[in-house]
């Protein structure tokens, strides 16, 4: 049922952008062969990535498209403009699993819309670049001839063309510093995201009731709405975030054995029905979350620490990129979870999606 | 003086922002895809900045009617850096 529900959503958002998309094999049971995400958006086309995660009592996939848009103007701050749209559903569970994240949300199929305006802080007009790019094929003359010293590779004809890169690889510590700040103020290089997000879902509940023999059905469709900011200091890969969402959810009633008192006087056995006790509660969330993440060497790693303001519940979420693609972009990895309520910790596995220090 | 317009295309992955220009004229590509008019014989410049994942890597495509000028190659975010930039001569 929840493999249906990722295609019901997931399919109109194929079709209608026309996304590129990995595919994901070997969904049936426990997730233990997968290839997943796409790392390179084509000119022109929406960028799509599929994620898997497994943990303990549940697993869940998901599949994002984003179209993304750089703004930069004379005399304004440089911005990146992302909107996403991302499909989401359980794979396995009961039902009622609770998340390290606190999710109301993750036990339903659901759609999220999101938008994240990303702002460079201390990028330089293209005007202001274009008066030095003497000063900067200076600077490329010196690296590559460099680089003619280290591995004998000769210097190009003509006026001379660099990156960043090619900067770092050859040049001195002064043409680095030099380099980068003919592009970047280096003095006022912080970086400011912030974005919003609505989510809606699906999600049927199966329940028994005192009054009726038979198994009901019930559906809801839970939602959230969600805001979020960030900050990058300086040119270092740590970013701290802070949000808050709202969400309307339902939870499944706890698991029950009923064991009705039998019609028939002479009957010997008695006949018991289980399953969640009556139909879904509806909760009310308000989760405020701070996050940190980081990118040194070779791995990914965040720290996300989320408090449910209505039931003073804590959750904790750890997770560990340390797997990478072929593009070196780090896919995959190991999460570990924690909440205050049931004071369960929760290991897993995860891969599909690049981490990024953006959202 | 002849005009062209030459079409850039941009591949970058998903962690990484960037933003380019070709002399003094900002552009703002959307979905990696911009134009801008140029002078048909004469040396323009292409400049980008980035910003992302140390290793993120941007491509850049310089074509005028389905015809390709020049390409920029995996330009990189530098090891133990979060920025980076370049710029690239070309004439349409």
């Amino acid at each position: 049922m929840n493999c249906y529900h990722l295609a019901f959503i997931g399919l109109p958002i194929f079709i209608a952008f026309s996304a590129s998309v990995s595919h994901a094999q070997g969904l049936a049971g426990d997730i233990s062969s997968l290839s997943l995400g796409n790392p390179l958006s084509a000119a022109g086309d929406l960028i799509g990535g599929a994620q898997l995660v497994a943990e303990r009592g549940s697993s869940s996939a998901s599949f994002r498209v984003t179209r993304v848009e750089s703004i930069s103007k004379q005399g304004e701050q440089a911005k990146f403009d992302t909107w996403s749209l991302e499909a989401y559903s359980p794979l396995s569970g009961s039902g009622n699993t609770t998340f390290a994240s606190l999710d109301g949300l993750a036990n339903s199929t659901n759609l999220e819309f999101g938008f994240t305006r990303f702002i460079a802080r201390g990028k330089r007009s293209a005007s202001h670049v274009v008066s030095k790019v003497q000063q900067l094929s200076a600077i490329c003359k010196r690296v590559f001839e460099a680089r003619l010293q280290q591995n004998g590779t000769p210097v190009p004809e003509g006026n001379l063309s660099c990156d960043s890169g090619d900067v770092a690889s050859f040049g001195s510590n002064y043409d680095q510093h030099e380099f980068d700040s003919l592009y970047w103020d280096l003095g006022d290089a912080n970086r400011f995201l912030y974005g919003v997000t609505g989510k809606i879902g699906y999600q049927e509940f199966e329940f028994i009731t005192l009054d009726s023999e038979d198994e009901q059905t019930q559906s809801e469709t839970p939602w959230s709405v969600g805001l979020w900011a960030g900050l990058q200091p300086g040119d270092r890969p740590i970013l701290f975030f802070a949000g808050a969402e709202y969400q309307r959810s339902y939870s499944a009633g706890a698991n029950t054995t009923i064991c009705p008192a039998s019609a028939l006087p002479e009957a010997t056995a008695l006949v018991c029905k289980t399953g969640p006790f009556n139909s879904p509660k509806e909760e009310t969330k308000k989760l405020a979350y701070i996050e940190i993440r980081a990118r040194p060497a070779g791995v990914g790693a965040s720290l996300k620490i989320t408090q449910d303001l209505e039931s003073n519940v804590t959750g904790l979420e750890i997770p560990f990129y340390v797997i990478a693609n072929e593009n070196k972009s780090l896919t995959g990895g190991i999460k570990a979870g924690w909440r205050s309520d049931t004071d369960d910790a929760t290991f897993g596995v995860f891969v599909g999606a690049p981490f990024g220090l953006y959202k | 003086m002849e005009k062209v317009t030459v079409n850039l295309m941009i591949k970058a992955p998903e962690t990484l922002r960037y933003w380019i220009a070709v002399d003094a004229e900002e552009l703002n590509p959307i979905q990696g895809s911009a134009t801008v008019l140029l002078t048909k014989g004469e040396e323009a410049i292409l400049f980008w900045w980035m910003v992302g994942n140390s290793g993120d890597a941007l491509n850049v495509v310089i074509s005028e009617n389905g015809r390709e000028i020049d390409t920029v190659q995996a330009s990189k975010v530098p090891p133990g850096k979060t920025k980076g930039h370049g710029f690239r001569r070309f004439t349409p």
